[in-house]
């Protein structure tokens, strides 16, 4: 379930709101204070992540309840308290959501992290890059014939079984605890912006970012791409890497067989690579700034001698050549975008006596493989295999050995440096961003009007996030749940939720009519219909026609347990709170979702139901682990929630009603100076609010009294 | 400021009661007064003998048998549960039903720490003025004497009456937070007085966690920031000297950039996992607060908070759970 997120800039949120998800999160606060803005910022970032739909007006989980109107509507445009009427609107839009996980190098994977690993039909480690790895890892080259896969041990544990480098070298030295990702949307109005390949509404993911136990991962943004001739278009960079963050072992920049290990402390080294930014981008302008300082004829060779003119262009030539083998290579690679990591190779070769870097570049990032925003991101792993391809080509232009290192002597040099970089970069970035997306595609809202089922919503497929936003989907699961006996339980007992009716599903079919009336008139003429000899006959007969049907479905009706007798009844004739509030109930209880968004889940209920659907959502937490994010003006509803969590104290509730105090995250949004602030009041063991609640919210009943 | 009322059971006790309507209406106006709308609420109340004051009293309250008067006392309990402030049992035996004994175990406590009004009905205290000659009755709240003195927002400019106005919140608190930029700079008497106060508690009472918010005594990316800071603390240590009744510890945060004038206090609360939470209760916002050169009778404005401000200026500086928090410096005083 997602564990935290922040908002900047959205809607009716200015400055930045930050709200720590609990099992059971509550938003409390006054009509139009932004509540809604909180939800419906799950379903944009929803919409970027998944769909790469920047300028989102409908979204796929809002289904036909929520249209954002695109990026001029939703980016909020009042006026920050710091801005101060300076400088209206033009702030980003930034969304950042967390999941927690649990990676341990110690532990066997658990299955509930293998959607961290699979999803996409990816792995976090590109496999050539397992075998580029091996390769780097060992020294001989006979242990690189490795096929499959790697496994989460053997990417984040140590298998023992590896020599001659430090393989733990690439581990995580710390739990993974949480992941997160913060995307920036905005609308970049440079009209160099809008003539490239990009798009034409100039809304743009302008920047990711990646988190690791909260710590920085790495930015990657979106930005001119300035070389030393001039601008040459728009891409994504590298923006930052944060090598302080601590899951990195310390000896994150050494290998074990360098020659100028230090003795003393295996973990360390006398000298580290020598980078002392912490940019693939600083280290550009590095390049940049050696440019424009015109020496590309003077820049000294490895045997210190500068390169002349006809030198010069001669390398230029040779890089031609092999980019453009490179080119055609690539071509084959759908979604690779060569990008950032191609500096490594550049600073791999940085001791090279050219200076065609801004060759390089312009070969290898190329505005029309950016044009989909995010695709470009998802594969940042794999151009190993490639920079290998082109050190080969770089062979075979005719570089001698002595000047081209071979994969090995790179590995030993200075590749192994990128390469680790790499892959510490595809677990930087890939795992946070397939745990995010992970969590989004199962993200699914409960809007505040629902639909009472007709025959017309019997076709609503509950697998399509859009049917749950008027609760059509609720219906279809329970008609075509495979344990509708456990999903109904709580609601039909008698210690659940007891709101007067039962459900119960009927198996439907369809049967010819003209069949059966000749069928029944031919029993009913030979007036055999009452001979119990031939009821096996009969049964036989109509189900023979059921079976050649293959049409049979399943109908929900309500029964009321007082007063009609055992009557089914349709959702429709039973009164609006019941056929309101199942959806709510349904929703909360199937095992799919990871974070459920309802808004308004009490609608037309009664008080005292109000408070048995406090014991509905802990019910659902304690079942399925989900997250459940609910907008309401129920204090019937918190009540029940604290009373569970002080009686739970108490050590009086009962198992499937036991709440802690940190199941629950309480928030009151309130409007501040025209933009929305999310407020969160905890709660102690004794079912108190340990900050006073700000508004009035809980004595409006006292204030009524006696005013 | 914020002031204590204690109220003897025989309050909430029906039969206690001559003219039940007039009670009722009482209790209701005692609500309003207690408990505005909009804006601070300015009285905390006793509960007697180390809690039992309130559990009795619901007993009360439970067997009111007219709903209209039932109702009236039992929003009064609610509401009250929130401002109930624990006084220490000053006699061994437990009062019980006996009225005049809860008039002499508020009298008793009253002795330790002033408690503002003490109030009980006509018939307690008809059994003895002499003795209960402090002790309101509820029939006088409607008067508007009673009130007098209850809230004073602007104080003057001398240090022992700012102090007093902070009794109450320093009294009953565990712990509180001086938020104020020179509070060790130029207003260091202030902060060292206040200190001193707060850690002068009477006996039952405990000693609060202080916290103490100041501004940066230099530019906070400054080479020489952390030396400076080091500086006021020991400048403040050597202010405060040992002489404590008990040890404790003062947590003094330095903050970049601070204009506010706050004083908060609250009490401990505690999670499913054992953690202690901080949960404001009371805060003060001041304009000015004295200094020892100041010595004409001029007033400044001190206001007691709403409970949003309070939450307001309790996530901005105070509440452990704020990221942006800055790490503290610890001083450490000792009773040596």
């Amino acid at each position: 379930m997602l564990t935290k997120i922040a908002i900047e800039n959205f809607k009716g949120i200015g400055e930045r709101v930050e709200l720590d998800l609990a099992p059971i999160t509550l938003l409390f606060g006054a009509n139009s204070a932004g509540k809604s803005s909180i939800i419906h910022a799950l379903h944009y970032a929803r919409e970027v992540l998944l769909n790469g739909n920047l300028n989102a007006h409908s979204t796929e989980t809002g289904g036909g309840l929520i249209n954002l109107g695109g990026f001029k509507s939703f980016n909020f445009n009042g006026k920050s308290n710091e801005w101060n009427n300076k400088q209206p609107s033009k702030r980003s839009i930034k969304i950042y959501l967390e999941t927690e996980v649990n990676l341990s190098p110690d532990e066997e994977p658990d299955d509930d992290l293998i959607p961290y690993f699979d999803s996409y039909e990816r792995v976090p480690l590109h496999p050539n890059m397992k075998i580029w790895m091996q390769r780097l890892c060992t020294s001989s080259t006979e242990k690189a014939n490795i096929s499959g896969n790697p496994t989460r041990r053997e990417l984040l544990g140590d298998d023992g079984e590896h020599e001659g480098w430090n393989w733990s070298g690439l581990f995580f030295y710390k739990d993974i605890k949480t992941l997160g990702v913060e995307i920036e949307i905005d609308k970049i109005d440079d009209l160099s912006f809008r003539h490239s390949n990009w798009n034409n509404t100039g809304v743009s993911l302008k920047s990711i970012k990646t988190f690791v136990n909260s710590q920085p991962g790495i930015s990657i943004k979106l930005d001119k791409r300035i070389d030393w001739e001039g601008f040459d278009g728009w891409n994504y960079w590298l923006d930052d890497f944060n090598f302080s963050n601590d899951v990195l072992p310390d000896s994150f920049w050494s290998i074990d067989n360098m020659p100028n290990r230090n003795s003393a402390n295996p973990l360390r080294y006398k000298e580290k690579v020598d980078i002392d930014n912490r940019s693939l981008r600083d280290l550009f302008k590095y390049y940049k700034e050696d440019f424009e300082r015109g020496d590309k004829y003077e820049r000294k060779t490895e045997r210190q001698q500068p390169l002349s003119v006809s030198e010069y262009d001669e390398e230029s030539a040779r890089y031609d050549h092999i980019f453009k083998q490179y080119l055609a290579f690539c071509s084959s690679y759908r979604e690779l975008i060569p990008g950032w990591k191609f500096f490594a190779l550049q600073y791999s070769y940085s001791n090279r006596p050219i200076g065609k870097l801004d060759l390089l570049n312009r070969h290898l990032i190329n505005p029309k493989h950016s044009c989909h925003l995010i695709s470009p991101l998802y594969n940042l792993t794999g151009e190993t295999e490639v920079a290998k391809h082109v050190i080969q080509q770089f062979q075979d232009a005719g570089w001698t050995k002595e000047i081209i290192p071979s994969v090995e002597q790179l590995s030993r040099d200075c590749a192994y440096s990128f390469n680790a970089m790499v892959v510490y970069s595809d677990l930087f970035f890939s795992l946070p961003l397939l745990a995010i997306k992970n969590e989004l595609v199962d993200f699914r809202y409960l809007g505040p009007l629902r639909n009472i089922p007709t025959a017309s919503a019997e076709n609503a497929d509950s697998q399509k996030p859009e049917t749950w936003a008027d609760g059509a989907a609720a219906w279809d699961i329970l008609r075509n749940s495979n344990d509708f006996d456990g999903m109904i339980d709580w609601i039909n007992k008698e210690d659940g939720f007891n709101c007067g009716f039962h459900i119960t599903r009927h198996e439907m079919c369809k049967i010819d009519r003209n069949w059966l009336m000749d069928y029944l008139l031919e029993l009913i003429d030979g007036d055999r219909s009452h001979e119990p000899e031939h009821r096996e006959e009969v049964i036989n007969e109509i189900s023979s026609q059921i079976d050649k049907k293959d049409s049979l479905s399943y109908e929900i009706f309500l029964i009321s347990k007082v007063g009609h007798g055992p009557v089914n009844l349709s959702p429709k004739d039973v009164g609006t709170g019941v056929s309101q509030v199942i959806p709510a109930i349904v929703m909360s209880l199937e095992p799919s979702t990871r974070t459920l968004a309802i808004e308004q889940p009490e609608l037309h209920l009664h008080p005292k139901l109000q408070a048995e659907l406090g014991d509905a959502f802990i019910e659902s937490i304690r079942k399925n682990q989900k997250g459940l994010l609910l907008e309401t003006h129920s204090e019937h509803l918190i009540l029940r929630l604290l009373r569970r969590i002080r009686e739970s104290h108490q050590g009086k509730a009962k198992e499937n009603a036991f709440l802690k105090t940190n199941d629950i995250a309480v928030y009151h949004v309130s409007q501040v100076e025209g933009m929305a602030k999310a407020r969160r009041i905890h709660v102690d063991i004794n079912g108190e609010f340990i900050e006073p609640w700000p508004d009035d919210f809980f004595e409006i009943d006292f204030y009524e009294r006696f005013s | 400021m914020l002031s204590e009322f204690a109220f003897t059971p025989s309050v909430f006790d029906e039969n206690a009661q001559e003219d039940k309507d007039a009670w009722r209406e009482q209790i209701r106006e005692i609500n309003l007064a207690m408990f505005p709308r909009i804006g601070s609420w300015p009285i905390v109340i006793s509960d007697l003998f180390e809690g039992g004051w309130s559990e009795l009293v619901q007993s009360y309250v439970d067997n009111i048998e007219d709903h209209r008067s039932k109702t009236a006392c039992q929003s009064l309990l609610t509401q009250g549960r929130k401002m109930l402030v624990k006084r220490p049992c000053c006699h061994d035996a437990w009062p019980g039903e006996d009225d005049a004994e809860w008039c002499r175990e508020a009298q008793a406590t009253d002795l330790i720490e002033p408690i503002d009004r003490i109030i009980s009905t006509r018939n307690t205290i008809d059994l003895s003025h002499e003795e209960f000659h402090k002790i309101r009755c509820l029939d006088e709240t409607n008067d508007s004497g009673f009130w007098n003195g209850i809230s004073n927002d602007s104080p003057s400019l001398k240090m022992i009456e700012q102090i007093d106005l902070l009794r109450k919140i320093c009294l009953h608190s565990e712990w509180i937070a001086f938020i104020n930029p020179y509070a060790l700079g130029n207003e260091l008497d202030f902060t060292e007085k206040l200190i001193r106060h707060a850690l002068a508690k009477k006996e039952g009472f405990k000693s609060p966690h202080i916290e103490v918010h100041v501004m940066s005594p230099s530019r906070f990316d400054s080479a020489d920031n952390e030396s400076s800071k080091k500086k006021a603390v020991k400048n403040f240590q050597d202010c405060l000297g040992n002489n404590f009744k008990a040890s404790n510890t003062i947590q003094i945060y330095f903050w970049p950039k601070l204009l506010d004038r706050i004083f908060i206090g609250g009490s401990f609360q505690q999670d499913s996992d054992g953690k202690r939470l901080k949960a404001p209760r009371w805060g003060v916002a001041m304009n000015h607060v004295a200094r020892n050169d100041h010595s004409d009778n001029s007033t400044t404005e001190w206001k007691l908070l709403s409970k949003k401000s309070i939450l307001d200026w309790f996530y901005k500086y105070v509440s452990d759970t704020d990221r942006q928090k800055p790490t503290p410096c610890e001083l450490v005083i000792s009773n040596e």
